[in-house]
């Protein structure tokens, strides 16, 4: 009897030195100094000198945490949001579960795509205490599972709660998803007029949606415009680099666009870049240049980028098999639109048509005005023998037309004057 | 793998390889910011105080917003944004409750696009010009209950770029600095006068871009108020802008006129939109739901220094009425009073529960003012100051300077004491003359909050536990204008400094102002020599010049002591007796033969001066000492 309390109070007692071991390894990771002398560096750098100090309190390791998110945003660099959830578990360990420490939480986790644990966290979060920015949380994890009813819901509770920036950027982004570019438009520049002057990088941010957006109506002047004022805001920062390019590529200006592009690359080497690189690389008629760009693709993809992995091997007509189980287990995180598409694709590249045909229904119920996504649309409901579905597709595809890779204009000209011979 | 997390130590590598790989990720779709600033809806701080102008008095009222405003940044975007509803509200002081609201609605103009010169597209002569390209315009309504009137319309003067806009700097030249605050309206620069708006039923607004007029170490502060001195005491707000938007009020177009205790607050709002319009391809449109409450002000640090994190969005965005209910606590259990005790002080001095006195000034928030009293005294650049002074009686701490101002009715302020309580008349009745009774520019808001939080205010005698100079920022780094829009000259983008005043002065000038009685009830005052250098220091004890000024029963003749400790270092009666040469030189010296005044060189250290009336004369005197060199 005695002998087996002593086993249990053993095994009690090293479960506790684990916890206890894990937390303190934990802390040392996050107050691990980081280096560099960017204005966000000095930010990590401040707030681990208050989170070490003696006497610390939650609130310094909370600032270390947003800390943290603002490097990973600064940089794109996912393993500073892993060093925010690292965070969230120290505040969790050392103080107990917190308001804060679940926000930063389920802000890490959801950027890390780590959708279901974000919403599983946000959820409850919200409902205790309705407060925007944990409303906005609720709504991004919702969005991107696919769940817009909801996602809007929580977003409109937002809304009402704090019109701002926050507000106006996330609402944006669900009227660009439902096919209301205007709208999404007209959002986008209300978000921008209330940011702070200083915070460079949401401004960087909020001008690459909008030359997005000027792209897709064929704007092509005002999106360079708009791209390259985000570049000077923020100087090297990739999404910006990368909507210059694809900008410079709708005007057919491939020399400059090539520059841009090898830049974002080179600061993010992940597979949309590289893909927008080789193509225009391609497109230029350097197709040396491009293959050894493709080379570092298909080394990382599947790793870094999945689903958008996934949709190069399909429309390369690669693989297919390995394009199916990405967009798939992709599915299973994100059921979204844009998975949809990606299982979609892949589908209808390895033969599946009637599948492909269904899944591209589920890509298309939101109405969402994108080329790729027309494209690919008007390919299946071809082969599924809907022809004249098939032009209206094609026409949405045209529209937006800025929007897609080079080698995608060239498909998209060859599948019009295919279809047009077909009457 | 190529995330890049910068250097850590070797004994962490395993460590975080047990992490699992962090793929670098494309971002989301909803990856949109959380968390941002909105500076043109951030409120930084609210004014109003009591006016006299040509014989008729007003409640002047301010705002001012967008915080942190760096001069000359380009393309220049500081500015009011049509998508904020700002309003000022005069409330009941006491529930809270509004009674009147001014809204001020912005819209934008621009006379070309086709240019990158955003702002101006050449030097601006008169507001407005051709070379003002953006310009903004605003309209002001009066809403009371369910009557809505327009009082008019103002246009915003252009921001202070440089060479663009040279009628804001010294010499009409857009290298210089901006221009100091003047104390006649003729003195004015152009572009701040014409933007003065003459509204209807004797109104006046102005809104513009303007010196940030707050000032304090607040960097110190929120760093566990490790508090700086010497060279490195920082004006947080030194060279900063804000956008300010002030408007004179007749009391005649107050309910109740001036035989009353006014509340002021101000909010700002932006419009709810629905999310989705009607579906997908729909035309987009501008935000048209309701106006949403984003922001709130009403007393300075209440919401900053008093409110926790957890509620600092709930305070924004509810109104003064819901304060007893939802603030209170806040108010009568300060944790910043546990924290001076704890971080400043080392011992239990500030009492931390039951601040009654607190609750009186910070709920509801709302800024009270006494409208029966005479004009507020205001602040130029200085009691010493070549250009302009401060109106005499005027202190940057308000009643804990000794500036009070006779509030002849019972008005319902809750600092109205009698005489007896501060020294003065005891036949008559006092509030103080700034904070908090209205809030003046150029008030020590962090002084005057810290001497209230470290006193004790709840009962009569007074407790008063003095905190000048706690951060060590006692001037606006701007000279303030002591005319109508009061709030001065933005700082010009081509030539400013963010600390020009704070410079490493190892001694701040104070001027201490008081009764001066007999035998031990002599003015008395302090003050620190920091650093390590010894400095030349004068001292004066001004009496008689103060008649000049206007104050009345002023001490006739004064002397005046420098002690250190129980040691008497030094004492005049008056001052050309001695030094009369060395004083003039200093561009000091008193303005009255009788007034004692002593220059001597001072090792680092603490100080006592006092100042007694001649042959036990009494009155109204005034202790001051400056940094000569």
């Amino acid at each position: 009897m005695f002998g087996f309390l002593r086993i249990l109070i053993s095994f009690a007692a090293s479960g506790v030195l684990a916890v206890a071991a894990t937390a303190n390894l934990d802390r040392e990771i996050v107050l691990a100094p980081q280096g560099g002398a960017t204005t966000e560096d000095l930010g990590v750098t401040r707030w681990q000198e208050r989170a070490g100090a003696r006497g610390a309190d939650a609130a310094a390791f909370a600032g270390l945490g947003w800390a943290y998110i603002a490097k990973a945003r600064r940089t794109l660099d996912a393993g500073f949001y892993k060093l925010a959830e690292k965070t969230a578990d120290v505040i969790a360990a050392q103080f107990g579960v917190t308001v804060e420490s679940r926000r930063l939480r389920a802000h890490a986790l959801h950027n890390l795509h780590r959708f279901q644990e974000a919403e599983a966290v946000a959820r409850p979060l919200a409902v205790e205490t309705n407060a925007a920015a944990d409303l906005a949380l609720l709504s991004d994890a919702l969005v991107e599972q696919g769940k817009i009813p909801e996602g809007v819901e929580a977003l409109q509770r937002m809304v009402d709660l704090k019109p701002g920036v926050e507000a106006f950027s996330r609402i944006a982004q669900v009227r660009w998803l439902k096919g209301d570019v205007a709208g999404a438009t007209e959002a986008m520049e209300t978000a921008f007029r209330a940011v702070e002057q200083r915070e460079t990088e949401t401004q960087a941010w909020l001008l690459v949606r909008l030359a997005g957006f000027a792209l897709q109506r064929g704007e092509t002047g005002r999106a360079l415009v708009l791209a390259e004022v985000a570049n000077t805001r923020l100087p090297n920062y990739a999404p910006a680099l990368l909507a210059c390019g694809r900008a410079l590529l709708a005007e057919k200006k491939y020399g400059e666009a090539i520059e841009r592009l090898g830049r974002a690359e080179a600061l993010l080497p992940l597979p949309e870049y590289q893909w927008w690189l080789a193509d225009a690389l391609a497109a230029a008629g350097r197709g040396e240049e491009a293959a050894l760009v493709e080379q570092r693709l298909m080394k990382r993809g599947a790793l870094e980028d999945p689903r958008t992995f996934s949709l190069f091997l399909a429309t390369r007509r690669a693989a297919a098999d390995v394009a199916v189980r990405l967009a798939a287990a992709e599915l299973n995180e994100r059921a979204d639109i844009f998975s949809q598409d990606a299982v979609a694709w892949a589908l209808f590249t390895s033969g599946e048509v009637a599948a492909a045909d269904r899944s591209m229904r589920l890509a298309l119920k939101e109405g969402t005005r994108d080329a790729r996504l027309s494209l690919h649309a008007a390919e299946i409901v071809r082969a599924a023998g809907r022809t004249q579905e098939a032009r209206e597709h094609l026409a949405r595809a045209k529209a937006g037309m800025g929007t897609l890779l080079p080698s995608e204009r060239v498909w998209l000209d060859a599948a019009d004057r295919e279809l047009l011979a077909t009457n | 793998m190529k995330s890049k997390l910068g250097i850590i130590p070797a004994t962490l590598l395993a460590a975080i390889t047990a992490v699992g790989p962090v793929p670098m990720r494309a971002s989301s779709h909803m990856d949109a910011p959380l968390i941002t600033r909105d500076p043109a809806a951030n409120t930084t701080d609210v004014y109003a105080f009591v006016v006299v102008r040509n014989g008729q008095k007003f409640l002047d009222v301010a705002l001012a917003v967008y915080p942190h405003q760096e001069p000359g940044v380009g393309p220049n975007k500081y500015n009011f944004d049509p998508n904020v509803l700002y309003q000022i509200f005069l409330a009941n002081p006491t529930t809270g409750a509004d009674l009147v609201a001014y809204q001020f609605q912005f819209a934008d103009t621009f006379k070309t696009q086709n240019t990158i010169l955003q702002s101006y597209t050449g030097v601006v002569a008169t507001n407005g010009d051709a070379a003002q390209n953006f310009t903004q315009t605003y309209t002001v309504t009066k809403v009371a209950g369910t009557a809505s009137t327009t009082l008019g319309n103002g246009t915003v003067p252009p921001n202070n770029q440089g060479v663009a806009t040279p009628k804001y700097n010294k010499g009409n030249d857009g290298n210089q600095p901006a221009k100091d605050g003047v104390g006649e309206a003729a003195g004015l620069d152009d572009y701040t006068s014409n933007a003065i708006a003459t509204l209807s039923s004797g109104y006046r607004s102005f809104a513009g871009q303007r010196d940030d007029a707050f000032y304090g170490d607040i960097n110190a502060i929120f760093d566990l108020l490790a508090l700086k001195s010497g060279a490195q005491r920082f004006d947080s707000q030194g060279g900063f802008n804000v956008h300010a938007i002030v408007l004179e009020i007749p009391l005649s177009e107050i309910p109740g006129g001036e035989q009353q205790t006014m509340g002021v607050y101000a909010t700002t709002s932006r419009r709810a939109t629905t999310v989705l319009t009607d579906g997908a391809g729909s035309a987009g449109s501008a935000p048209t739901g309701n106006w949403v409450q984003v922001g709130r002000q009403g007393n300075p640090l209440f919401c900053e220094a008093f409110v926790a994190l957890k509620d600092k969005d709930l305070y924004n965005r509810t109104k003064p009425t819901s304060d007893a209910t939802l603030f209170r606590t806040y108010a009568e259990n300060p944790e910043l009073g546990a924290l001076i005790n704890a971080l400043v002080l080392k011992g239990n001095v500030a009492p931390t529960t039951n601040r009654t006195d607190l609750a009186a000034i910070f709920i509801p928030d709302v800024i009270k003012v006494d409208l029966s009293t005479g004009r507020a005294r205001l602040a130029g650049g200085g009691a010493t100051n070549s250009v302009l002074v401060d109106d005499a009686g005027y202190s940057r701490l308000s009643i804990f300077g000794g500036d009070v101002l006779e509030s002849p009715v019972a008005s319902g302020h809750p600092f109205r004491l009698p005489g007896s309580a501060i020294g003065a008349d005891a036949t008559k009745f006092y509030v103080p003359g700034g904070w908090p009774n209205g809030r003046r520019f150029g008030e020590d808001v962090i002084d005057i909050g810290v001497t209230a939080v470290i006193s004790d205010l709840r009962s009569l005698p007074l407790t008063i536990r003095s905190a000048a100079g706690i951060d060590n920022v006692d001037s606006n780094d701007a000279i303030l204008n002591k005319v109508f829009p009061y709030t001065t000259t933005p700082h010009n983008g081509r030539n400013y400094d963010h600390n020009p005043r704070q410079a490493a002065s190892p001694l701040v000038n104070f001027a201490t102002r008081g009764n001066i009685g007999t035998g031990e009830n002599i003015l008395i005052g302090g003050f620190v020599v920091r650093g390590t250098t010894p400095v030349r220091v004068l001292v004066r004890g001004t009496g008689p010049s103060l008649t000049s000024f206007g104050v009345a029963n002023a001490v006739s003749d004064t002397i005046v002591q420098i002690w250190q400790g129980s040691t008497i270092l030094a004492e005049n009666d008056d001052w050309k007796t001695t030094q009369q040469a060395a004083i003039t030189a200093t561009g000091y010296a008193p303005l009255n033969d009788r007034e004692g005044a002593v220059l001597m060189t001072l090792q680092p250290g603490a100080y006592t001066t006092t100042i007694r009336g001649k042959n036990n004369a009494t009155g109204v005197g005034l202790v001051e000492a400056f940094l000569v060199d």
